[in-house]
């Protein structure tokens, strides 16, 4: 479909620089204007299911009037505060103590910030922060996933696996950032030689893959365990080599 | 997804080398994958947990890292130290996220969101391999809840993609587009779909009946047949 010269589509295009597309496609974004229970409505009155949620988000749907209000509430009571220079506020000590209640396993503290990247940012600037003060400051690397994503601030595109997210941008930012294969047998179960060796062991030692069937069960904790192994051994001997290097490696 | 002893197996060797561990929960948490945490579906026990997204229905940005004990010891004698913990955001708890997240999280409380994502991800992914991993270019199906994926594959038996070139994926989410369903494209022609939590079983037959007609017209596309 063409865009009209006004059209919400064609002023969309040339004011909003949008995220994960091609600034320079011929294809016209959808315009949403309202939602209901799982249903989204673009700006033609056409109906969608939104099986994403939008980005993984609403979960109670898209017309909750409880959070409607509960955003109002807060809005006429205390529109903002902050938790800077000794303070805080009564809504921040109870979502941090529902959310320590909650968590899968003992945690002590709660920092907020405002998105996923932004909360993936901090764990490694807090981890960086945690090991200097324990003595340990050449402990920097940070390990994802090939095809992860945690996020597009400098860190966590570095620690992101994916091409588009890399490509163009410089990152990932230096040696600190290492990506290792997905868990997944599906594409990356090993083949041949290998494989069969790692097969052989993994049934040895009764593990077999309950996903895969005739695939092996661990080759991928091995796989892993070398290449960190292989890292720590490459950043042992450039510490010998270079010991001022230490705070990059 | 991982063999089921992967996490265990491998966080072992992380102790091992005192790496720590972070979950990424920023998806997973609040009950996309039928518990709370996906670390409780993986058998993860993160030293750190970031979440995000569903805290608050994604109707205000708020996101949390959750640190443990040993870590916010180490972090916090660094700050005294220093004198200051010099790491903040201007909206950092910012009021109102979080009180509209408190209030999702009363909301799920009260609607058992577990056990109905339990429920209904389980009708989701007995629809989705009978129906959807059944048709001849649909690969490997997966997922845990409500948080699902499949493949589009060249060769079922090798699972191989076409090549990206071609793009599958995006020409199937734009056929998914036509009949009124939004879903995404990941690499490897993985379309994935995570919806609303309040989904209903009735609801997630219509959305698979959608799949299953954008796949018949897939297979009539230049992307597949040229």
């Amino acid at each position: 479909m063409s865009s009209t010269l006004n059209s919400l589509a064609s002023r969309a295009k040339a004011a909003v620089l949008l995220p994960y597309s091609d600034p320079l496609t011929e294809v016209d974004p959808l315009v949403m204007e309202r939602g209901e229970g799982i249903r989204v409505w673009d700006s033609e009155g056409r109906s969608y299911i939104d099986a994403m949620a939008g980005l993984w988000c609403a979960s109670l749907g898209f017309n909750n009037e409880r959070l409607a209000r509960a955003a109002h509430d807060q809005m006429v009571s205390l529109p903002y505060y902050h938790g800077f220079t000794g303070k805080a506020h009564v809504p921040m000590i109870e979502l941090a103590e529902k959310l320590l209640a909650m968590a899968p396993v003992p945690m002590s503290k709660v920092f907020f910030a405002n998105s996923g990247s932004e909360a993936n940012d901090t764990a490694i600037k807090l981890i960086w922060y945690y090991n200097n003060g324990r003595g340990k400051p050449e402990k920097k690397k940070i390990i994802g996933r090939l095809r992860g994503y945690h996020g597009i601030t400098l860190a966590t595109t570095s620690v992101t696996g994916q091409v588009v997210n890399h490509t163009s941008f410089d990152v990932p930012l230096n040696d600190r950032f290492l990506h290792v294969q997905t868990p997944d047998f599906y594409h990356n179960g090993l083949g041949g030689k290998r494989g069969r060796l790692c097969l052989a062991l993994c049934r040895r030692a009764g593990r077999t893959d309950p996903a895969a069937g005739t695939r092996h069960g661990c080759g991928h904790v091995h796989g892993a365990h070398f290449r960190w192994w292989r890292a720590d051994r490459a950043a042992a001997q450039l510490l010998r080599k270079n010991p001022g290097r230490a705070a990059q490696v | 997804m991982p063999p089921r002893s992967y996490y265990e197996k491998i966080q072992a060797v992380l102790r091992k080398y005192d790496v720590l561990v972070v979950a990424d929960e920023v998806i997973c948490g609040f009950g996309r994958t039928g518990n709370v945490w996906g670390s409780t579906t993986m058998g993860i026990q993160p030293d750190l947990l970031t979440c995000a997204k569903a805290l608050t229905s994604g109707y205000l940005p708020l996101s949390a890292l959750m640190i443990s004990q040993t870590v916010v010891d180490g972090i916090a004698a660094e700050a005294h130290r220093i004198g200051v913990l010099g790491h903040g955001f201007t909206y950092s708890g910012h009021p109102v996220p979080v009180a509209v997240a408190l209030e999702t999280l009363r909301i799920y409380d009260e609607m058992d969101i577990i056990s109905h994502v339990r429920t209904v991800g389980a009708h989701l992914f007995e629809q989705l391999n009978a129906r959807v991993g059944s048709h001849r270019l649909v690969g490997q199906v997966r997922g845990a809840g409500l948080l699902a994926g499949f493949e589009i594959v060249a060769d079922k038996a090798s699972h191989g993609n076409f090549a990206p070139a071609r793009k599958v994926g995006p020409t199937m989410v734009n056929l998914c587009q036509k009949q009124g369903l939004i879903v995404r494209a990941c690499p490897n022609d993985t379309i994935v779909m995570s919806p609303p939590l309040i989904i209903i079983e009735s609801e997630v037959d219509q959305v698979v009946d959608k799949f299953v007609v954008a796949l018949d017209e897939l297979e009539t596309t230049a992307a597949i047949k040229d």
